[in-house]
């Protein structure tokens, strides 16, 4: 499969150097500005809050964006294949759908995987000496939606795998199960960290008293799976009625 | 792979769509040859193709390639074809040595080193992005590719088409030079008949999802003629005789076949040497019988 992951890495590497250079970007002025903070002895509290840091914890959505650019690569590539012809090429080859879905499921965990580990850099660059819960925030929210962005392109690849050879189905499932599933993770980053910021009540700690702390990630991720599932089945079902209909 | 006298093999084929039918069709490939699939936009050549590739399922009939069911052994088959289409189906910012990396996935017999001496002699860039290539490099490009992982047949669809005469022939001899190993087969789907007369040894020709013609090219050539004559004299010929008239103000040119046959007829009638493209176009008209 060595020759399909290229493809795909080829075809959406302007995305990945945009998404170096913007994580490199961010990270420095994180770092500038716990540097900023060590000198001056500060550290994230009300104080903080009260003045300047406010506008600072704006940081703290960074790794969204390069979730977004890790999406756009896979999108790219998906595109890509679209207008190029190159399902009709392959179709006249004896390659086989298993072996593209394959090659495709492990360049999209490849790409999303690299998000978050850039994503987990960031954050440690950003955290450093920081705050215990402010740390933690980040680290589930990139979390969530590391499980929500792949979970959205295993269940559309896997979906239009088995349901049907043509793209078309493949290009809405992802875009509709990677867009709910953002959506879907955003409303409940900036639930998590409008609770903790401004109220006493910390929700990450309620799910983590009461399910373990594993469950305050997988609960919302499998939310949002669902979701992306129920929106995948309906597309599948309009594709299985318009292949009946010829 | 079982020994083979055709590479393809097709009988009463048949496919139907909403306005179309693909009708009982039949015809065969012989190994070693060029087949010139001709007919007008909407004849059917591209749904016989897709049927030959699996990529729409048929009604009824069987397809034979290489010897094997091309369902059956759909795999095996698709191992040893190449198909090009008009368009090239290669992502444009993709460069030629890219692509080399992609399809030694694709295909298992892949060569290298083949695709690259045909990229030199083609004199296509290889780290130029595709998409910055004309419509003739382009469909070089897309030969290439056909021909580095040893394909015994190659399926081609209006290949030709919209390539200007030099790159055109350019790619006639590529094809001349392929058949050089007797083993290797073309099947060249095309409405430029030109291009087909100076290269196919046999030729198919299909109208509104039907086989009019199927046989060699001298041969088909051949039996046909073109008698031109007055109007007058074109009343006196036997409407039976007749596959489409062109009247004009002086006369009619009335296609015929069986040539031998119609020369003793009307042997008071001048009879022309016809060719592909003009059968072509007679035959088209066949059903209005005069036109003008």
């Amino acid at each position: 499969m060595k020759g399909l992951i290229y493809k795909d890495l080829m075809l959406s590497r302007k995305y990945y150097i945009m998404a170096f250079l913007y994580c490199f970007m961010f990270a420095l002025l994180a770092f500038l500005v716990r540097v900023s903070m060590i000198c001056g002895n500060l550290s994230y509290n009300e104080e903080i809050l009260d003045s300047f840091g406010k506008n600072m914890y704006i940081l703290r959505y960074i790794p969204c964006v390069i979730f977004l650019f890790a999406f756009s690569a896979d999108g790219a590539a998906i595109f890509s294949d679209f207008n190029s012809g190159w399902h009709r090429f392959c179709s006249t080859t004896a390659i086989g759908e298993k072996r593209i879905a394959g090659a495709k499921l492990l360049s999209r965990t490849a790409s999303v995987t690299a998000a978050y580990l850039v994503s987990l850099l960031y954050i440690t660059i950003f955290c450093l000496a920081g705050s215990d819960s402010l740390t933690w925030h980040m680290i589930s929210n990139v979390t969530a939606i590391y499980f929500t962005v792949l979970g959205a392109a295993f269940i559309s690849i896997t979906l239009s795998f088995v349901f049907q050879k043509k793209q078309t189905v493949e290009i809405f499932l992802t875009a509709a199960a990677g867009l709910i599933g953002l959506a879907g993770t955003s409303v409940m980053m900036i639930k998590l960290n409008s609770m903790n910021v401004e109220e006493d009540f910390d929700l990450l700690d309620f799910f983590r008293i009461e399910y373990g702390w594993i469950f305050s990630y997988i609960l919302p991720a499998a939310a949002v799976f669902l979701a992306a599932a129920v929106v995948s089945a309906f597309f599948v079902s309009v594709r299985a009625l318009q292949r009946r209909e010829n | 792979m079982t020994d083979y006298k055709n590479a393809i093999e097709i009988k009463e084929l048949t496919k139907t769509y909403d306005g179309f039918k693909l009708d009982n069709i039949s015809f065969n490939v012989p190994k070693g040859s060029i087949m010139g699939f001709i007919g007008q936009n909407g004849a059917g050549k591209t749904t016989t193709i897709k049927l030959l590739l699996n990529l729409v399922k048929k009604d009824s009939g069987s397809i034979n390639m290489l010897g094997m069911d091309h369902v059956k052994y759909e795999n095996e088959i698709k191992e040893q074809i190449s198909a090009v289409f008009d368009e090239i189906p290669f992502h444009e910012v993709l460069t030629a040595s890219n692509l080399s990396v992609i399809l030694s996935d694709v295909f298992s017999g892949w060569d290298k080193k083949t695709y690259l001496n045909y990229l030199d002699r083609f004199g296509l860039p290889r780290k130029k992005k595709i998409g910055e290539f004309s419509k003739g490099m382009k469909m070089k490009l897309q030969i290439a590719a056909a021909l580095s992982h040893g394909a015994k047949l190659l399926i081609m669809d209006e290949a030709t088409t919209g390539l200007d005469p030099v790159v055109r022939n350019e790619i006639l001899d590529i094809f001349l030079e392929y058949l050089q190993d007797e083993n290797n087969t073309i099947l060249l789907s095309s409405h430029i008949t030109t291009d087909l007369e100076k290269i196919a040894d046999n030729v198919t020709f299909i109208d509104k999802g039907k086989i009019l013609l199927s046989g060699g090219k001298d041969e088909t050539v051949e039996n046909h003629a073109l008698l031109k004559c007055r109007k007058s004299e074109y009343k006196d010929i036997d409407p039976a005789d007749i596959i489409s008239a062109r009247l004009t103000d002086f006369g009619a040119e009335v296609m015929m076949s069986d040539r031998k046959k119609i020369s003793q007829k009307y042997s008071g009638l001048t009879m022309d040497n016809t060719t592909l493209e003009e059968i072509m176009l007679f035959y088209v008209r066949r059903e209005k019988k005069e036109w003008s």
